[in-house]
């Protein structure tokens, strides 16, 4: 096709071009559009139209306007839920502890190091209904592999998930355990500050800790509030290892949120009441994450 | 460029030849192999796991006698993994074709006319007849005057103990007690906390709702009711039920029943616990799992009455299943009078029909006798009631309070009756909603 | 910022308040291979129960090595349940899942990477903020679409999500990816008149295998154990995958531990072979979604 004049030819082609460009782009992103419409963005929508209703999917749904959320706040095993979901997250500081303790560890250059951090990732790699039904019979008062190394010790274990307040704990602690993908994250980031700083600081006679904290912390902050944001998301919507441990119990002492919501959508069919209560672990999630990253601008060390 | 083009079509042709064979490879097989088969059943069925072989076998059995009809046995392990599924399926219209409930399952399945009612099955094959099955168990299985569930097995909640426990602590094993005032004072003498040994241990803690009905065996004992006479309100704080919980609590205070921070499994086996609530179910677990065992089992102690816990387990159909004759098969097969009794003594629960009792081992063997003396002539069959398992669940917390000492009986009762009658008003509940004995 | 190597520089010195040296490197061993026999006693206990007995099982004290090791065991949990079963549709939902994943996170991890358009930066940080959502929020509305397509029982609601780019994750990993390229390679193409898919496919993909790699790693993981999502869809027997299958030897007064245990050692087993095998590029992929580009 011969072009009318050059200028003509140059402008109708740049128009072309950008708006191919623009096409070609979204259309590589399509696949993402439709699953963020249809996976995300709607069911939120929808849950939360659905939370306007009572519906137990035999009968067709009755509109009832706000009462769940009125049930919802006079409801004390919606609040039991709540504050045991936040129970459970203060995992969330000890295994950014411990997985920063373990990658230091793990930051040098012995042999078998390797091995070593393969070890400690393994867990991770473990599926976690496997973990889950390992840990209870672990945890089993007198058979369980907890309780006898106790009593190697000469402790007398406790109950531990057959008790309302060790079963908390117990989950928590069990949580420890796999801090693997953490744990590798941190090492990345250590191993990306040259050992001279280190040097250098030991010669001008800083201890351990003044290393630790001049150096390490603030090159590391990124990557704690990284992993502390995304463990707490996580946190909120642990459901296998605790549904196949305790189911809730005893006494709902375990019942998190996550549990609940599925109680009433799958065990008892109440759709509407479920979504409200999923729209509260939304709002909290959301509300807690901008919370963080609003904070953490006060103590991230960007470089 | 033109090589580009050429290649890359390629690619884009392969590619999609490659996902539509992996699409095909995931949808075809099952298709296919649902075209050869004649009739295929699924069966859910809450199993015990020392039991699931016997089942097995019989299922193989039935398949061997009806060629061209296959069963799919699905055996949960919990009846609370169950029940959801049922559920969700009915709701979801994905239903399998026959299910074993309990008695509370058939009444609220009913409820929701997800049942096939059997009676004209039953009538056209002159099988099975009122007469012939335990009067009891027969009215459990149905609803509003149709039957719905083909009763299967009756499970009868004694009490077991522990002879080489009796023997050591020097009581006679042939005199196991008979009162609630000889019960306390037996479980003491059995107990020594610090090795935790315990004089007796209930059949479950938690808040599950076979919490609330082992209790109710006591609330029986005691001349309770759940309801109170019109069916307005649950009664369980009536002074028969304060009576029926202080019973226990005052047990835990002595320190003669397990506590209920203590799982009871493994302890039985390991002949820790001197006296234990269970059922029938337990023999076929004692064989497997403690070969060294020795018990004898007891009517539950007295305390105006005597009452023991009685619980039916059906095989039901579902409405929505598309092989209803295939499915009634299956069911008169399993249920039939001899299976019947010979499935039941494997899973250690009492058959349905009346002349078995005259047959070994009911008749015979002393532990087994004391199961069928329970069900002929101290039977309280569980309740059934819309929404059972929810209500239960609104009682079962108070009842962990009074266990674990934190509040009296009084209070955990009332609060109980409070919340449950609550919910009760709130489902509508009243008479027509209950099947109680 | 590049792909990082895992052999920077470790500072072999670390000052202990006053131990150092000999004594301090030792104390340092002594806290890692306590963390490492503690990381590693669930697996033992984990084994040495699936050797038990059944009457072993409540013998106290607590018997570490059961004598005689019970090996049938591992057949008996295996037969108990179809478990062969469940494993055939456990791999067969992770292999056209892991595909999906793959596909569709580099395509769409392409286009943020590489390609311009309006909105690019504010919709990726849209895709990232959907990491944020908690799946019980979703999930009611979304197993109500199946419901009413009449997916619930098939593998399509654990198998098509991956084809729309769902896991904010693989998008990232394949995006960082993607920019550490070197622009001259995608120059060549275009001066060779190829199209941006054909770029895509030729050039992008190809070198991008250690993110393929990677996501195919996590997706195969993420399958093999998802728990949550099955038990809501699936509801027949031969649809079950294994680790359902496992749980369904719980039981409710009496438990097959001996079993349970043995099956459980059996599924984690694919899952561990698979990491040790692929560890590199475990450590890689979550290294790159660990720091920020």
């Amino acid at each position: 096709m011969a072009p009318l004049s050059p200028e003509i030819a140059v402008a109708s082609g740049w128009h072309r071009q950008a708006y191919r460009r623009v096409l070609v782009g979204y259309a590589f992103i399509l696949p993402w559009v439709i699953g963020f419409l249809l996976f995300k963005a709607y069911p939120i929508g929808a849950s939360f139209y659905i939370s306007l209703h009572q519906w137990d999917l035999l009968k067709p749904p009755i509109y009832v306007e706000f009462e769940n959320y009125v049930r919802l706040s006079r409801d004390p095993l919606f609040w039991t839920s709540l504050l045991n979901t936040l129970y459970y997250a203060l995992c969330v500081p000890l295994r950014l502890v411990l997985a920063l303790a373990l990658a230091m560890l793990l930051n040098r250059s012995w042999p078998g190091i390797n091995a070593a951090r393969a070890l400690l990732y393994l867990p991770s790699a473990t599926p976690v209904a496997v973990i889950a039904v390992v840990w209870t019979l672990m945890y089993h008062p007198t058979f369980g592999a907890v309780n006898t190394i106790f009593g190697y010790a000469a402790i007398r274990g406790p109950k531990w998930i057959a008790s309302p307040e060790w079963a908390m704990p117990a989950l928590i602690f069990m949580s420890l355990w796999y801090v693997g993908p953490m744990m590798v994250i941190f090492l990345a980031g250590l191993k990306g500050i040259p050992s001279v700083l280190y040097e250098a600081a030991a010669i001008d006679g800083a201890s351990a800790w003044n290393q630790f904290k001049n150096i390490t912390l603030p090159v590391v902050s990124p990557v704690i509030l990284l992993n502390l944001v995304m463990d707490i998301i996580l946190a909120f919507q642990v459901f296998a290892s605790i549904y196949i441990m305790t189911g809730g119990g005893p006494m709902n002492r375990t019942l998190v949120l996550a549990l609940y919501i599925y109680q009433h959508a799958f065990v008892w069919l109440n759709m509407g009441y479920a979504s409200a209560l999923a729209w509260g672990l939304f709002l909290l999630t959301f509300g807690l994450t901008l919370a963080q990253m609003r904070v953490s601008k006060r103590w991230v060390f960007y470089q | 460029m033109r090589t580009l083009a050429r290649t890359n079509r390629g690619h884009a042709v392969a590619g999609a030849v490659l996902l539509g064979a992996v699409i095909l490879g995931i949808l075809l097989p099952p298709g296919l192999a649902r075209a050869q088969q004649a009739v295929t059943l699924d069966f859910w069925a809450q199993t015990d796991s020392a039991v699931v072989p016997f089942v097995d076998q019989m299922v193989a059995r039935f398949e061997r006698e009806n060629p061209g009809i296959k069963v799919n046995t699905q055996h949960f392990g919990k009846w609370t993994e169950l029940w959801p599924k049922i559920l969700t399926a009915v709701a979801t219209k994905t239903v399998p074709d026959v299910v074993r409930v309990k008695e509370i399952y058939v009444f609220e399945l009913a409820d929701r006319g997800a049942l096939t009612r059997l009676d004209e099955f039953a009538r056209r094959d002159g099988s099975p007849k009122r007469g012939e099955i335990v009067p009891a168990l027969w009215d459990a299985a149905t609803y509003k005057g149709g039957l719905y569930g083909y009763p299967q097995f009756a499970y009868v909640m004694v009490f077991f103990y522990n002879t080489d426990a009796f023997k050591r602590a020097g009581l006679d094993p042939e005199k196991p007690p008979v009162t609630w005032e000889d019960m306390k004072a037996t479980a003491k003498k059995l107990s020594n906390p610090s090795e935790n040994a315990w004089g007796y241990a209930p059949y479950e803690y938690g808040t599950r709702e076979m919490v609330f009905a082992w209790w109710l065996a006591h609330l029986w004992q005691a001349g309770g009711e759940v309801w109170n006479k019109d069916y307005s309100k649950i009664a369980i704080n009536s002074p028969e039920g304060v009576r029926a919980l202080e019973y226990l609590v005052d047990m835990i205070k002595a320190k003669g029943m397990l506590p209920p921070d203590t799982p009871r499994t493994g302890l039985v086996e390991s002949g820790k616990i001197g006296m234990w609530q269970t059922g029938g179910w337990s023999f076929p677990a004692y064989a497997k799992y403690a070969p060294n065992l020795k018990y004898r089992t007891a009517l539950q102690p007295k305390d105006k009455q005597h009452a023991n816990l009685i619980g039916l387990d059906v095989l039901a159909i579902m409405k929505e299943s598309r092989k209803q004759e295939a499915a009634w098969k299956f069911l008169s097969f399993m249920n039939s009078e001899e299976n019947n009794v010979e499935l039941a003594a494997q899973y250690g629960h009492l058959p349905v029909w009346k002349r078995a009792f005259s047959k070994p081992p009911f008749s015979t063997d002393p532990n087994w006798k004391v199961l069928v003396d329970a069900l002929q002539n101290y039977p309280r069959v569980k309740p059934r009631s819309s929404q059972w398992e929810e209500l239960s669940q609104k009682i079962t917390p108070h009842l962990q309070d009074a266990y674990f000492l934190r509040k009296s009986p009084k209070e955990a009762l009332d609060a109980a009756a409070q919340d449950a009658t609550r919910f009760w008003q709130s489902i509508g509940g009243n008479a027509s909603k209950v099947a109680d004995k | 910022m590049g792909v990082l190597s895992m052999n920077g520089s470790a500072p072999k010195t670390l000052t202990l308040g006053h131990v150092t040296g000999w004594g301090r490197d030792l104390l340092l061993l002594t806290f890692l291979v306590s963390a490492v026999l503690i990381f590693v006693l669930p697996f033992i206990f984990m084994l040495s129960t699936a050797l038990k007995l059944p009457a072993q099982l409540y013998k106290v004290p607590l018997e570490w090595i059961p004598n005689p090791p019970a090996w049938h065991n591992f057949v008996e949990g295996w037969t108990i349940r179809p478990f062969s079963r469940f494993a055939t549709n456990t791999l067969t939902i992770a292999m056209v899942a892991i595909l999906g994943d793959v596909l569709s996170s580099a395509l769409v991890g392409f286009g943020f990477a590489r390609l311009q358009f309006p909105g690019r930066d504010a919709l990726f940080y849209v895709l990232l903020a959907t990491a944020m959502i908690p799946i019980q929020a979703t999930i009611i509305p979304v197993f109500l679409i199946y419901n009413g397509l009449g997916w619930i029982n098939t593998f399509l609601p654990l198998t098509v999500p991956a084809y729309f780019a769902v896991r904010p994750m693989y998008v990232f990993l394949f995006r960082q990816f993607m920019l550490t390229i070197p622009q001259e390679y995608e120059e060549a193409a275009r001066i060779d008149g190829a199209s941006p898919l054909q770029v895509f496919l030729r050039v992008f993909l190809p070198l991008s295998k250690p993110a393929v790699a990677t996501v195919a790693l996590f997706s195969f993981v993420y399958h093999w154990n998802d728990f949550f999502e099955p038990l809501i869809y699936l509801n027949s027997l031969e649809k079950k995958t294994l680790v359902l299958g496992l749980t369904m030897l719980q039981g409710q007064y009496d438990e097959f531990w001996h079993l349970l245990m043995s099956v459980a050692v059996i599924i984690a087993l694919p899952c561990v072979i698979v990491f040790l095998l692929g560890m590199r590029h475990f450590v890689q992929g979550v290294t790159l979604t660990g720091l920020k580009g």
